[in-house]
């Protein structure tokens, strides 16, 4: 149990300011970043071999600055439980917003400005939340806990919503914030209103704001160009990054005492975060990204050839990998070989159907449960990855290749060449062909051999399991024995030939192209951005720093927030 | 914001039978018929994913419009249509026809990155600049399962861009009517409701100033863009105070789970379509768009694609499981016809003859083909005066889907438009050729 919270806080005590970005345009990395274009020129690969590539360089031009996040629905719904914490809510309007976008494959709204109709959903949800926090008796007397009631209504009414704003603001108030807020709540409790007329209003306004809708970022400038952000901004991004809502009081305490000033301080605060329960969501939404499982509580298979797969199993199979993720992560070594590797799984019920396991005798759900080492390691193997990336009734051996090129070894592909025939491999009408057969057709043409040399081995391995994820031997379709043996060929040290799922799982959970590509998508998520040519140095230090660790997660995450890339912004 | 819950408020609104009569719009002044057609006053976009399958194309049978085993369900209309065949759609690489299909669709953006978002306005917006006037919402955004499961949250999933950005559709109907209708009800409670508003209003602007006066360039523009909206949310609620309509809205209630599953698909559907007709009958807006799914939809509807999702059996479907999912795309659009048509005024005019319905598709079929993409155009005028020469099919090679939105653009007086977006080539720019009954 806890055993990261053993590991050392190796925390490099950086100067803050006035570090070297420039040195980009020396860094070969940045040739991951460079070759994302067409899969017609095979030759665009030939400068990711790790080890020995060429340095590339950067594109001259302006520094990006950090765009403005605006939060996301789940960050949005998450802030308002946490801000009203003992009212039971449960479901709040920020749910059914518009769908967020994403950078890579994160979820952040960094793109578009707000549309009409969000502003207007931002005011319906503030005074729908603002009537339902004082609706009874009971919630306002929870909004004023604490308070001497005997210093009257408008003191404990104003007091409960400076504290509040300074929560939903995740700031201090200055004087003349609190004396709006203060006037605000006078107009609410006149005629009539009371301390529950005060309260509503000023609760209304303040989740209406856009310190509460958005990440504002201030900061002071550094020598090296840079802003340092202040306490508070940090405090923002720490308790995002790690538990995807706004800051506690004991971490927006921390930032006022100047803790978080300090890489020590940083880092305390880091390990405090995820230690606690809250991380564990959050940490969970990493994977679930970055597996491309957002869609998989709405994931529909052919219902005639998987009648089992309803709502409950699309439920166990989530809660499966969320489970996974947290017993390794936070209760176990911590590793992300371990993730992509241990045959374990603390499957529910219906998910062990899918294994085609029984559940054991005395079986408590929860409790991990062995799986067969040679058919199931770890997150790749589990039915919800496998079953997110097939078709409703077949296999795509072309998107689980493709998944595990772009987003496990990160190496962007460009689109098939115009022209080509893109109708995804379905089952040979003539019942000749085997589905290996007719997807070897990618690799003998020419004009899709570029990527499809990469992709289809990776994909054809995982053929062992079905569209659900199940272990098979033969294909429904075409009763032909499965051939998994492919040879590997992506630039990369996970070539060669490969005879099985379970043995690709495992080269790619000691891959050191994996962990750098883990550390890229980390560093996305951190900052809900994509990376820029400036960040490539900080992600050099960092990937070294998490291969040193052998991989070790919690490690590179505050390893992350002490980094200068954390700590400052472009202004 | 009204403080009446919706529940109350929709408890009060009865349900009016399709034929009554539609409550007189705010400006019932008409535009004068000008140069020998009368001008739409309202337009509807409708849309519906992955085009239709080959063999969908009707013929012309003595001068009248045989609509063939697909657009059947459109039977009763098909005097007010103009069915096009042959438009291209803005798709450069066929791979990336769900993204580019649907950016490029109402904007003639094209966009570089295949996860980009349209750079250019979409036609409806440019004519709700025109026309919007004093209505109290410029354009309504109306969606049916746009962002539920694949493609949710992606540039497949909008259709419609302000020149600020992108405008993704609301898809809860019961939301969208409250957003319209769910006002206070007496003088006081407005004014109540009024002060309040602009007591919020006021502490979220001073606080609007202050973290703009933080943020860089690219921030500072998204804040103006929130300002923007703030300001168009004061003016809405102010000039729906001023409407008064007793509109036809049959309450449903709809949970989270009826909001995203399959089986709720035709249902939200006709909810969507009723408040859809509801705002263009009360004024409330002249320009409703109205998407339904998005184009890597998955919806499995009951009776129609049972097991396998929409755009699974558009991209490799059978015939038989192709058309059924056309002829119920095609039943959706005769129902929002219907519903337009049954909107009547005293004189027995239609809704349906002052509203210009544009109806199309982001790809020629499931396949990722970009010709011949399905376009209609219904409606816009009492029949035989309106701009548009309906009641026939328009056979066209190689033009661009845009011609015809410049087209409806023209319709509606727009006339200094040639071409749309990105495209501006010879087979995108001007007016569809055919398409008028009174232009050249």
């Amino acid at each position: 149990m806890w055993a990261f919270l053993r590991s050392t806080v190796r925390v490099a005590a950086s100067p803050r300011g006035g570090h070297a970005f420039p040195m980009l345009r020396m860094m070969g990395l940045w040739a991951l970043v460079a070759t994302a274009s067409g899969c017609e020129a095979p030759e665009v690969l030939a400068p990711l071999r790790l080890g020995a590539q060429p340095a590339i360089a950067a594109p001259s031009g302006a520094a990006v600055p950090a765009p403005l996040r605006r939060l996301t629905r789940q960050q949005h719904h998450r802030s308002v439980l946490a801000l009203f914490p003992t009212h039971g809510l449960t479901d709040t309007p920020g749910l059914r917003f518009p769908a967020d976008e994403t950078a890579g494959p994160f979820l952040t709204n960094v793109r578009q400005p707000v549309a009409p109709l969000q502003v207007d959903l931002y005011a319906a949800a503030a005074a729908d939340l603002a009537a339902r926090v004082t609706a009874a008796p009971a919630d306002v007397e929870r909004l004023v806990a604490g308070c001497n009631r005997f210093r009257g209504d408008e003191f404990c009414g104003t007091t409960a919503l400076h504290r509040l704003a300074r929560r939903a603001w995740r700031r201090p108030l200055d004087e003349a914030e609190q004396a709006a807020l203060t006037s605000l709540y006078q107009q609410g409790a006149a005629g009539g209103g009371g301390l529950r007329g005060g309260l509503a209003l000023g609760i209304e306004a303040l989740l209406s704001s856009p310190s509460f809708l958005y990440l504002v970022e201030p900061g002071e400038p550094t020598s090296g160009g840079r802003l340092e952000l202040t306490g508070f901004a940090l405090a923002s991004r720490l308790s995002f990054f790690l538990w995807n809502e706004g800051p506690d009081d004991a971490l927006l305490d921390a930032a006022e005492r100047g803790e978080l000033d300090t890489a020590e301080g940083l880092a305390a605060q880091a390990w405090r975060l995820l230690k606690d329960e809250r991380a564990a969501p959050q940490l969970g939404r990493f994977h679930l990204e970055w597996l491309g499982l957002g869609g998989l509580d709405t994931l529909e298979k052919d219902t005639r050839r998987y009648p089992f797969f309803t709502q409950e199993t699309r439920d166990a199979l989530k809660a499966e990998t969320l489970d996974f993720v947290d017993t390794v992560l936070r209760r176990s070594d911590g590793r992300l070989e371990t993730l992509l590797s241990a045959p374990f799984t603390l499957a529910r019920e219906p998910a062990l159907r899918v294994y085609g396991v029984d559940p054991p005798m005395r079986f408590t759900p929860g409790l991990p449960v062995g799986l067969d080492p040679a058919q199931r390691a770890g997150l790749l193997t589990q039915p919800a990855w496998l079953a997110a990336q097939a078709n409703p009734a077949t296999t795509s051996p072309v998107h689980r290749g493709l998944f595990v090129v772009t987003n496990l070894l990160c190496i962007p592909l460009g689109s098939p060449p115009p022209g080509v025939d893109v109708t995804p491999i379905g089952v040979d009408p003539t019942g000749q062909k085997t589905r290996r057969q007719l997807v070897e057709r990618h690799t003998s043409d020419p004009a899709c051999a570029g990527c499809h040399r990469l992709i289809d081995p990776i994909g054809l391995v995982f053929e062992r399991y079905d569209a659900v994820g199940a272990w098979r031997t033969s294909d429904l379709d075409d009763r032909q024995p499965i051939d998994t043996r492919v040879t590997i060929t992506t630039g990369s040290d996970l070539d060669g030939p490969v005879d099985d799922p379970v043995t690709l799982v495992r080269k790619l959970a000691r891959s050191q192209r994996v962990k750098d590509c883990a550390v890229r998508q980390w560093y996305r998520f951190a900052l809900g951005r994509q990376e820029t040519a400036e960040d490539e140095v900080e992600l050099a230090t960092l990937t070294a720093r998490f291969r040193a660790s052998d991989g070790h997660v919690p490690d590179l995450l505050v390893a992350l927030v002490t980094s200068d890339a954390f700590r400052t912004r472009l202004p | 914001m009204s403080p009446l819950s919706r529940r109350a408020l929709l408890s009060h609104l009865a349900r009016l039978s399709a034929a009554s009569a539609f409550a007189p719009l705010l400006d019932v002044a008409a535009a004068p018929a000008e140069r020998g057609f009368t001008p739409p006053r309202n337009l509807l976009v409708l849309f519906h994913p992955n085009g239709f399958e080959q063999g969908w194309k009707p013929a012309m049978t003595d001068g009248a419009l045989s609509l063939g085993p697909t657009l059947a369900p459109l039977e009763a209309f098909k005097a007010r249509l103009l069915v096009t065949y042959g438009l291209k759609a803005g798709i450069r690489h066929e791979v990336q026809a769900h993204t580019e299909g649907m950016t490029s669709m109402l904007t003639g953006a094209l966009i570089q990155k295949a996860d980009a978002y349209a750079a250019h306005p979409s036609f409806d917006q440019l004519v709700a600049e025109k026309i919007a006037g004093a209505s109290p919402l410029p354009s309504l955004e109306l969606g049916v399962q746009t962002q539920v499961g694949f493609g949710a949250g992606s540039n497949a999933a909008v259709m419609t861009y302000s020149r600020a950005g992108k405008l993704p559709p609301q898809d809860d109907p019961n939301a969208a009517f409250m957003r319209l209708f769910g006002k206070a009800a007496t003088p006081s409670e407005l004014m109540q409701a009024r002060a309040r508003r602009q007591s919020v209003l006021d502490l979220v602007r001073a606080d609007l100033a202050k973290v703009r006066a933080l943020a860089g360039a690219e921030a500072a523009s998204k804040f103006d863009a929130h300002a923007a909206g703030l300001r168009a949310l004061e003016t809405r609620l102010d000039a729906l105070s001023r409407v008064r309509c007793d509109g036809a809205y049959q309450r449903h209630a709809l949970n989270d789970w009826q909001l995203g599953a399959s089986e709720r698909f035709p249902l939200l559907a006709e909810l969507q379509a009723e408040v859809a007709v509801l705002a263009l009958t009360c004024g409330v807006t002249r320009v409703v768009s109205l998407q339904l799914a998005n184009s890597l939809s998955d919806r499995r509807i009951p009776g129609v694609n049972p097991n396998v999702g929409l755009h699974t059996v558009m991209h490799s479907g059978t015939r038989a499981e192709k058309l059924a999912i056309n002829r119920y795309f095609a039943g959706l659009g005769a129902s929002v016809l219907s519903k337009l048509a049954a909107a009547q005024r005293d004189d027995g005019s239609s809704l349906l003859d002052e509203t210009l319905v544009v109806w199309g598709s982001e790809m020629a079929i499931g396949n990722h083909l970009n010709d011949p993409v399905p376009f209609i155009v219904a409606g816009g005028a009492r029949p035989g005066e309106g701009y548009f020469h309906q009641g026939r099919l328009l056979e066209v090679e190689h033009q661009r889907t845009t011609r015809l939105l410049i087209s409806a653009m023209h319709a509606f007086g727009l006339t200094g438009t040639t071409a749309l977006g990105d495209l501006k080539d010879d087979l995108s720019r001007g007016p569809l050729p055919g398409a008028s009954r009174v232009a050249p």
